[in-house]
């Protein structure tokens, strides 16, 4: 057929997968760029920070509450026992970080397990669940967490099982919800229509499409369950044995009016890394769903 | 001749409502029967209970009926009476199905040809590479241009044409006995269905399949239909060859149907525009 | 007498990313004259909504002009603009959308009345029930909520809507493609008795040839945002001059098995309407074949 006008379409193909132009759209984020940068920044801090400023963080090296630069106090200034600041926050990092990731990853299990069949099923299925997803909503999430700690006694491992457990109602909902959105939709009826499974529609199909909101929802309970990690070691329910920021903050709530520096630079530790966290998971959102960003 | 699928007196509820009611017909290999029929008649329910399909995820339940299925073996089996393990291996290998929205109906994140390569490789146990090789032969059946550029392609990158053509190829890809059409073209332009209705009966002749479409447009079923079950309101209202339905219609609601389809070319010769003489239809 | 709308050299593009551009309606001059229909049809992609869309200023025009009844709208103020869009209504696609499901349907009639101040007090219930009536309800159905109406009878809901105002010009926008086809029949029979009773114009957004046959008086064929062929209906559909005209009304399937015609196997689709930066689509030229029939050169 001739046609009286000839447009050169634009290429319409070599979009790539949708995730290739979520990252597109996500390297062009300045904020969220810089979230990742900062982040980078303090894991690769938490991981080798002690090759270059290799101090004990546990040992009395100095007179107690000597803040920068007074004295033979280090950098960041020494605590209530004389222990170096600098070299705590350094070190600090891996206990709240590994409570954070082994926390989210019981939420993402849980959560998510619990959300898509729920989803999926519905019927008594889907209320039977969701009751009990409503229980653990209802339970005030720092109380619960403490009633765990204390029953198990603080160690890392508790803490994070108490964070997690008391996290993951709200990925459980969130999955849920995608699930009702996309059993629907004609893809999954003709996935059924071609004989697939139903563990195979949930997980190979249903799933894929359902992460971009759970990324987003996951990377921001991350940076969550490090303030979390961080309220209960302030409350004196952190590990004892192991170094960590909230640690560092509670043990010195009845010093700091007397030593600003023991509580200031491990606070703007975990601001940062939950900073970080924000950045990241609202640059995911807006990578995710171009249409949303400005609201 | 032995039909291919013989649905006997299907009757589907929801709840207290029924959807379909003592609904039967017979579809043999190589033919295409369409079931016509506006909004509510229940022919999606009617070609969503063939697959079994009905019962998941809704409420529906198939009450009464049967649908005998000529397995490859030759035995006729009951697919009312089938367990879901059954069922699994039938759809998408022996019996299957394409939908309306071709936007729709594959899924975003993956590659158009990955996905037609997983129904081959789930029924046929192809390995991979035998796979692709299959859905290449695919797509250059459903006359896809440049087959193997597409393959790699995502459902976005392509027009609704293509993707229904995809469907059609994903389809076909086992070698179905009998194919179900879901509104195939209702959500494309008009020379677009013009295209697909070309390929859907050039393929009926290659393949031998027996098809079941589904639809409300008189215009493709005067255009594919071997033999033609009007629906109406849960009931089959009148069947018959293609050509005794329109010309010959004897039933009132197949006769006020057909008086309000518009039809190119019968204005021609008036000046002025005329309203349509319907017929008074009164259930 | 001069013809009720005007649209000349109307243009309306939208930029898409990039420095690319949707040329969505391209250079179109059309004429509506009073107590007519025009139909424009096309296939999705080809500007017919959206330039119905900007004709009612729904989109501000990217530039040219919409005379309705000596008046250029085109670039008027929201002031100005309120009083003249009186005149000119629009039906969509989806009665179901159009509708608000909280609230009774003679309220969304009774709203354009009470928007132009054309009614009061009980005057409003009164109105509201003669459009009722003329649109084929019975005027009680106004107190029902839209969910208790079926699809055919919510478009005529919004018919009524769009007579409220005593527009002279009623764009209907795909306004009978969602309906069954024996509710559509009435709906087309029920447009057509109101344009013969109150002297309506129409404008007929269609993909659906026969349906246009149907109700048009001159029907415009629209291509990647331009007008391709322009003409009575008869000419149209019995001598069409442009090859995409031709391979429209070829596509359509008849509704009759003895007519079927052996379909070509192509795979050719249209091309988008998104031209990259730098680039701009090349303007039609309109040639006269017949009186009042207009067809673009074919290159």
């Amino acid at each position: 057929m001739t046609v009286p006008v000839t447009p050169v379409s634009p290429e319409q193909g070599d979009l790539g997968p949708p995730g290739r132009q979520a990252l597109r759209l996500f390297i062009r984020n300045k904020a969220a760029v810089f979230g990742l940068i900062l982040l980078v920044a303090i894991v690769f801090m938490t991981l080798f920070g002690s090759f270059f400023y290799d101090q004990d963080p546990s040992r009395i090296i100095a007179r107690p509450l000597q803040g920068p630069g007074e004295g033979d106090a280090p950098a960041f200034g020494t605590d209530y026992l004389g222990r170096d600041v600098l070299a705590g926050v350094v070190n600090g990092g891996s206990t709240s970080l590994t409570v954070a990731l082994v926390a989210v990853l019981l939420v993402a299990v849980i959560g998510v397990s619990i959300g898509a069949v729920s989803g999926y099923y519905g019927g008594w299925i889907d209320v039977a669940l969701m009751r009990v997803t409503e229980m653990f909503q209802v339970l005030p999430a720092l109380l619960f967490a403490m009633v765990i700690v204390a029953l198990f006694e603080p160690s890392t491992r508790s803490v994070s099982v108490a964070i997690g457990l008391a996290s993951w109602p709200q990925t459980a909902r969130l999955t849920r919800a995608e699930f009702l959105r996309l059993k629907n939709l004609e893809f999954v009826k003709a996935a059924r229509a071609s004989g697939a499974s139903d563990f195979r529609i949930i997980w190979g199909v249903i799933f894929p499409n359902a992460l971009p909101p759970l990324i987003v929802s996951i990377t921001l309970i991350m940076g969550a369950a490090i303030l979390f990690e961080s309220g209960l070691a302030f409350l004196g329910l952190g590990d004892p044995n192991s170094q960590s920021w909230g640690l560092m903050i509670g043990l010195s709530r009845q010093t700091f009016l007397n030593g600003w520096w023991t509580v200031t630079f491990p606070g703007m530790a975990i601001f940062a890394t939950v900073l970080s966290f924000s950045l990241i998971g609202d640059g995911l959102q807006d990578a995710f769903n171009p249409k949303l960003r400005g609201r | 001749m032995e039909p291919v699928l013989s649905v006997r007196g299907l009757t589907v509820t929801f709840g207290s409502f029924t959807a379909v009611e003592d609904v039967s017909f017979d579809i043999h290999a190589g033919q295409t029967l369409a079931v016509v029929g506006e909004s509510g008649s229940g022919k999606s329910v009617t070609a969503l209970s063939i697959m079994r399909l009905v019962e998941l995820g809704t409420r529906g339940k198939i009450e009464r009926g049967e649908i005998l299925f000529r397995a490859p073996d030759g035995e006729m089996i009951d697919l009312v009476q089938q367990p879901e393990g059954e069922m699994r291996a039938i759809r998408g290998n022996q019996i299957s199905m394409i939908f309306q929205e071709p936007l729709t109906s594959l899924n975003p994140v993956y590659s158009v040809g990955d996905q037609v390569a997983e129904a081959v490789i789930l029924h046929q146990g192809l390995d991979k590479e035998a796979a692709n090789e299959r859905v290449l032969e695919m797509f250059r059946l459903v006359r896809i241009p440049e087959a193997e550029k597409r393959m790699v392609q995502f459902p976005h990158e392509m027009s609704g044409g293509m993707r229904q053509r995809v469907m059609i190829a994903m389809a076909l890809s086992c070698d179905p006995k009998v194919l179900i059409a879901d509104e195939p073209t209702t959500a494309l332009d008009v020379t677009i269905q013009a295209q697909i209705l070309g390929l859907m009966r050039d393929l009926r002749e290659q393949t031998g399949a027996a098809v079941l479409i589904i639809t409300h447009d008189m215009g493709v079923v005067a255009e594919v239909a071997d033999d033609v079950v009007v629906m109406n309101r849960a009931n089959v209202v009148e069947r018959g060859p293609v050509t005794q339905i329109f010309e010959a219609a004897t039933e009132p609601y197949t006769r006020a149907l057909l008086a309000s389809v518009p039809r190119l070319g019968s204005m021609a010769g008036r000046d002025e525009p005329a309203p349509f003489d319907l017929v008074e239809y009164q259930p | 007498m001069s013809p009720l709308v005007e649209v000349r050299d109307l243009c309306k593009q939208f930029p898409v990313g990039a420095g690319a551009t949707v040329y969505a309606v391209e250079g179109v001059s059309l004429e509506v004259g009073r107590g007519e229909t025009l139909a424009v049809v096309g296939e999705s992609g080809c500007g017919k909504s959206t330039l119905a869309h900007t004709m009612i200023r729904l989109h501000d025009p990217t530039s040219g002009q919409v005379v309705l009844d000596g008046v250029d709208i085109s670039t008027l103020g929201n002031r100005a603009l309120r009083e003249h869009r009186r005149k000119m209504q629009i039906i969509f696609q989806d009665p179901f959308a159009s509708l608000d499901p909280r609230r009774p349907v003679g309220r969304a009639v009774a709203e354009p009345l009470l928007i132009h101040g054309m009614a009061k007090g009980d005057e409003v219930d009164e109105k509201v029930a003669d459009l009722f009536v003329k649109v084929g309800l019975e005027a009680d159905m106004m107190r029902q909520y839209p969910h208790q109406f079926s699809g055919g009878q919510r478009q005529r809901v919004c018919i009524a809507r769009a007579l409220a105002t005593n527009p002279q010009l009623v764009i209907a926008d795909e306004a009978v493609s969602a309906l069954d086809v024996s509710i559509q029949a009435q709906v087309i029979n029920l447009m057509m008795g109101l344009q013969a009773d109150l002297g309506l114009s129409y404008l007929f957004i269609s993909h659906d040839l026969a349906v246009v046959e149907r109700m048009s008086h001159r029907v415009a064929v629209m291509y990647l945002g331009q007008i391709v062929e322009l003409g009575p209906r008869r000419a149209i559909f019995e001598n069409p001059q442009h090859s995409y005209t031709q391979r429209l009304l070829d596509a359509v399937p008849i509704a009759d098995p003895r007519a079927r015609r052996d379909r070509p196997l192509l795979t050719d689709e249209i091309p988008s309407p998104v031209w990259p930066a730098g680039t701009s689509p090349e303007r039609v030229v309109m040639r006269e074949v017949a009186p009042g029939h207009l067809v673009a050169d074919e290159g």
